[in-house]
Parts: C-alpha cells; sequence; structure tokens
C-alpha cells in the first residue's frame, strides 16, 4: 500500500522513513490467510450404507442393495463380547482377531463377491468394532448390512 | 545538507489502494467466521476409524444424530430419547423430502445405542444412512 503524502508548508516527508504500514497489512493478509486454510479439524469420511426398507429380507437386515435374484449364502459375521475381550465369527466358525478376519475375507472375496455380508455385533461391541468389519468387508467389495433383530411380530 | 525531496506537488489524486486493502479485510474476515461457525456447529467425536469411506458430500440435504459413548443422542446440541427418533425422522421428511440420515458415533459407544436409529429408520423407511468416519491415516 502506497501511503499519501501530504506536503504543506511546515511539514514535509522525505520518503526516507520505512512504512510500517504496507507490511503489518501483508503480515496480517498472510496471517489469516493461513489460519483459513488450515484445518485444525480432521477430516471426515462417510461410510455408506443404506437401510432396507424392502419387507422380506432376512429380518432386520440393513442391506447396502437389494437382495440378488439368485439365493446366495449370507456370509454372517457375529462379533461378540466387550471392548477388552472380543471375538469373531464367520458363519459360526470361530476367528481369531480382526486381521484374520480381514484375511478371510480376502480369500473369500478372490472366489466371489456375489454373498452378500452381514454383520452382527452384540449390543455390547463397541460400533468402533462394528464398523472395523464392515469396513473390513467393503474394502473387498462385498455388500454389507448390519443386522438388527426386529421385535417379536414385526414385518 | 537538505534532501531535495522528488515530489513537491499536493496530490489531490483519490488514492484506491486502502480502500482495497480494507474490503479484502473484510472479505476474509467474513469469510473466516462463517467458516468457524460452520465448524462449531461440528460436535467433536472420536468416530470409528474405516479406510472404504469416501469423502462427505456437505452439499447433499443430510441430518445428523450424533451418539455420544455414554449412548446420548445428540440432534443439534440436544440430548433427545430414543423414543423420539421416529418423530424426528418424521419431521426431517415432511422437512427436506428424501434426506441422508449421517450417524456421528463415537467409537467406543455400544452397538445398541445405535440399533434403535437403524431401527427408526427401518420403520419409517429411511434409506440413506451413512456413518461418519475417520481415515486410519488421520485418526488420532
Amino acid at each position: 500500500m502506497r501511503r499519501a503524502t501530504i506536503h504543506s508548508g511546515s511539514r514535509r516527508e522525505t520518503g526516507n522513513d520505512v512504512a510500517m504500514t504496507p507490511m503489518i497489512d501483508v503480515v496480517f493478509q498472510l496471517i489469516i490467510f493461513f489460519l483459513w486454510t488450515s484445518s485444525f479439524r480432521i477430516v471426515e469420511h462417510t461410510l455408506p450404507s443404506s437401510v432396507s426398507v424392502s419387507r422380506g429380507s432376512a429380518p432386520g437386515a440393513m442391506s447396502e442393495a437389494p437382495p440378488p435374484e439368485e439365493d446366495f449364502d449370507e456370509v454372517v459375521i457375529r462379533i461378540r463380547g466387550t471392548r477388552d475381550a472380543l471375538t469373531w465369527e464367520v458363519n459360526e466358525t470361530p476367528v481369531e482377531s480382526l486381521a484374520a478376519l480381514r484375511a478371510f475375507l480376502g480369500q473369500l472375496a478372490s472366489v466371489g463377491r456375489v454373498a452378500p455380508v452381514i454383520v452382527h455385533p452384540d449390543p455390547d461391541v463397541p460400533l468402533g468394532a462394528a464398523i472395523d468389519a464392515y469396513d473390513a468387508a467393503r474394502l473387498h467389495q462385498f455388500r454389507v448390512a448390519f443386522a438388527t433383530p426386529l421385535e417379536d411380530g414385526e414385518p | 545538507m537538505r534532501i531535495p525531496t522528488r515530489d513537491r506537488h499536493v496530490s489531490l489524486a483519490f488514492n484506491m489502494t486502502p480502500m482495497i486493502d480494507v474490503v479484502f479485510q473484510l472479505i476474509i474476515f467474513f469469510l473466516v467466521s462463517s467458516h468457524l461457525v460452520k465448524q462449531e456447529a461440528r460436535m467433536e467425536l472420536p468416530l470409528p476409524i474405516a479406510d472404504s469411506g469416501t469423502l462427505a458430500d456437505e452439499d447433499a440435504s443430510r441430518s445428523v444424530i450424533n451418539v455420544r459413548a455414554d449412548g446420548a443422542l445428540l440432534v443439534a446440541g440436544r440430548v433427545i430419547p430414543a423414543e423420539q427418533i421416529r418423530e424426528r425422522l418424521r419431521a426431517w421428511r415432511s422437512e427436506k423430502g428424501e434426506f441422508e440420515l449421517r450417524i456421528r458415533a463415537d467409537r467406543d459407544t455400544s452397538f445398541r445405542f445405535v440399533e434403535p436409529i437403524l431401527l427408526a429408520c427401518y420403520r419409517e423407511g429411511v434409506s440413506n444412512v451413512v456413518y461418519s468416519v475417520f481415515r486410519s491415516k488421520d485418526a488420532r
């Protein structure tokens, strides 16, 4: 910013003094710019899912896509326990860890991805652990769903 | 010795530079403050970690339910009982039409606190439900 000089009979600016105003202006602009552009929050992503509103699928299943025409067996991942002691089962076969579950899903994906994966966590299981299993299935491009039991007699 | 001045005439020209400076400062100030207000509205939660998540679409017509670790459900900063979820979903539907329900839940909350939301969505026919997550490289 160029500072306007006003000359009067009694006071004349020589132009030798260092003009601080433009420098302060620029510094403020830079501070505001960097504060604005740097985000202090972690970027959030979304994990798509959708609740099946069609009646007649597996009770309470929240499927991501309509079920296929063919009747393929489902891969049901049961997660039991609490935060400190979680256990996993795939179609009632125990799996020792989340890493083993991921490996199993990888093997299954190499055979085919037609079977939908149903993640069925116990009520006490932390959501983080349920999402871990859900995410593992999604990373192998399975159709995934959360299972939630409906009340008796509910369609 | 007196240093000669280069420019002796009185400058009557209207100087636009300070005005542009001020206008820029104001524009940036209002942009920054509105951005910060938007961020404030988002409750800070340790979200679950998932690498298959996609970048959130902020333009979509959406409603958010926050779930704290203790199971409290928060809508627009207020705690609501689980029995009111269906009522909320109906209200959002009549207000927005088809909408995306975003569940921002603490990763340590029990699945039992998320279940009522999914069941309410099933019963009210809300099909577009997404979970907010962090990528593993971003998560603290």
